[in-house]
């Protein structure tokens, strides 16, 4: 459960299928007003799940609530739900402002020119608004995507991937809109495949991998839990079997063990004191460094600890 | 559901789909120009209304027209994955699948009718005070054509992303080969409600359809049924569906 209020999102024991390849196994949490990050590699079913959460896909099982309402076919719900899909594409013939102003029209909204002004002012889009959205970047088409998701000021906002395209500064100015929002009451949940990007953004997350939901809580308590792991490190050196014996000796270093292609491949809880070590080690022994390199930093292989505590 | 409606219309109206529509559409008018032109006499109102009536415009250019524009109207958004921008709005599901299936008949009903209603009112000249009636009888019958077309491929681009491929087979296969021999099939045939209607409104003028034409009544309320039925087949699609 994702807490901080009564929540407003409630996945109740949902799955997906798609014939014989389960997409979404089993999952149950709950979203409360706030940001809420749902960290996931790619493939670990997030889109699916959140396609489900804003009701475009229905469960193959289970049930999914919207501000105490079923959310799928259920078109009077949307008014009060903001999403922007992971994919990119557009009406190419439209131009950005009017792809706003359909949202804004289409949620039945009664003062449209203001609350688009407004919309496109937030995403800082004002100069290229009568562009058509053929001729955008890929960064200026998740802004204005954003600004149509967020036309009709809904109560619950879902994005996937919302950061794909954009630069750091774009980054920033996405960050103090979201936590504006927060602040406003809205409840966000935010779908990222990058650890570092969710945890600049949500205090909350939601840990999935194949399809399953790992961990949920707190960041801060997830990640340390995280920092517990022993790292890979791949070392290729000249002489793998004598640094490994030097290399043994350091606390921060839990084992070692030779490659089949030579490297030398070290355990570690600290890798930043390893880092400092070796070139020292290696220059004391005479040792010649070619490659020192992380092996499992991937979210993937972070998840996957997570999945096996 | 304007909105959709404008937007539908727009994503329809690229030049190359209407360049080609619109040729299409010129087909019969400028073959009878072209036949008028090369030879003084016509042929006969019979010959007429069997081959450029029957023969091209209600079994292949009222169809192809209809078909490469109704299976794009969500046909494209299914493709490129746009879908999501209409659907995820508190918007009826119907008014949605409404808006779909008038925009494209907003196009091809005036390319369908102004052309083969102007080639017919040439062919049918002979008849005299009677072409105008015969005309005013063929302009009707194809508009029902178009709307049965329109709603049947509409609901076809919805459930498949070959949904061109198979109104091509479609509309040769079963409007073409299969009701031309096989008398009973007409009753489930556009192409048979639209001759239906034709030889109904104009018994006289239309004698040549008398062997293949259904009668009035089973055409209209078969034209309506499918009509209907596909529209609420659309409509159930979009609340069921997956919205990619």
């Amino acid at each position: 459960m994702s807490a901080g209020g009564d929540p407003t999102i409630s996945v109740s024991d949902v799955s997906k299928w798609f014939g014989n390849v389960v997409a979404v196994n089993e999952v149950s949490l709950q979203v409360a007003p706030g940001i809420t990050g749902l960290l996931g590699p790619n493939g670990a079913g997030k889109t699916t799940l959140l396609y489900m959460i804003v009701g475009l896909a229905g469960c193959s099982r289970g049930e999914v609530t919207v501000l105490g309402e079923p959310v799928r076919d259920n078109p009077e719900l949307y008014r009060r739900l903001g999403f922007m899909p992971e994919r990119e594409t557009v009406y190419p013939f439209l131009t950005g402002r009017e792809l706003v102003e359909m949202s804004a029209k289409l949620n039945g909204m009664a003062n449209v020119s203001d609350s688009v002004d407004r919309a496109i002012a937030m995403v800082g889009l004002e100069d290229a608004q009568r562009r058509r959205l053929g001729a955008y970047s890929r960064g200026m088409r998740q802004r204005m995507r954003l600004a149509a998701a967020l036309v009709h000021d809904p109560d619950v906002i879902v994005l996937d991937e919302p950061l794909n395209g954009t630069d750091p500064r774009q980054r920033m100015e996405f960050q103090d809109s979201m936590e504006r929002l927060a602040a406003s009451g809205k409840t966000i949940l935010v779908s990222s495949h990058i650890l570092e990007e969710v945890e600049t953004l949500a205090s909350r997350i939601l840990l999935m991998i194949s399809g399953k939901l790992a961990a949920s809580g707190d960041f801060r308590a997830i990640r340390a839990a995280l920092d517990e792991r022993a790292y890979q490190i791949r070392v290729v050196a000249s002489e793998p079997r004598r640094l490994a014996a030097s290399i043994l000796m350091m606390d921060s270093v839990d084992s070692a063990s030779i490659a089949d292609d030579g490297s030398l491949i070290v355990y570690s809880r600290n890798v930043s004191e390893l880092q400092l070590a070796l070139p020292r080690l290696a220059r004391e022994s005479g040792i010649r460094l070619t490659r020192v390199e992380p092996m499992d930093e991937s979210l993937e292989s972070l998840f996957e600890y997570m999945v096996e505590r | 559901m304007s909105q959709i409606f404008w937007l539908t219309l727009r994503q329809l109206a690229g030049v190359r789909r209407l360049s080609l529509v619109g040729l299409l559409a010129l087909l019969p008018l400028g073959l009878t120009l072209l036949g008028r032109l090369l030879s003084d006499e016509g042929g006969s109102v019979d010959e007429s209304i069997t081959v450029l009536v029957d023969g091209l415009a209600v079994s292949a250019v009222m169809p192809l027209i209809v078909m490469s524009l109704a299976t794009v109207s969500f046909g494209s958004e299914v493709e490129d994955r746009t879908l999501s921008y209409i659907a995820l709005k508190p918007v009826a599901r119907w008014k949605i699948a409404l808006a779909k299936l008038l925009a494209p008949l907003a196009l091809a009903a005036p390319l369908v009718t102004v052309s083969v209603a102007a080639a017919a009112y040439i062919e049918l000249s002979a008849l005299g005070d009677g072409a105008a009636r015969s005309t005013l009888a063929v302009a009707v019958a194809l508009l029902a054509g178009v709307f049965t077309y329109c709603s049947l491929f509409t609901w076809l681009g919805l459930v498949t992303s070959r949904a061109l491929a198979l109104a091509i087979v479609y509309v040769f296969l079963w409007e073409g080969l299969v009701v031309s021999f096989i008398g009973g099939a007409s009753y489930l045939s556009a192409r048979g409600y639209v001759l239906g209607v034709m030889y109904g409104l104009d018994r006289e003028g239309m004698e040549a359809l008398s062997e293949r034409a259904v009668e009035l009544p089973a055409a209209v309320v078969g034209a309506v049924v499918v009509s209907i039925l596909f529209f609420g087949l659309t409509t159930r699609r979009l609340k069921t569906m997956d919205i990619p």
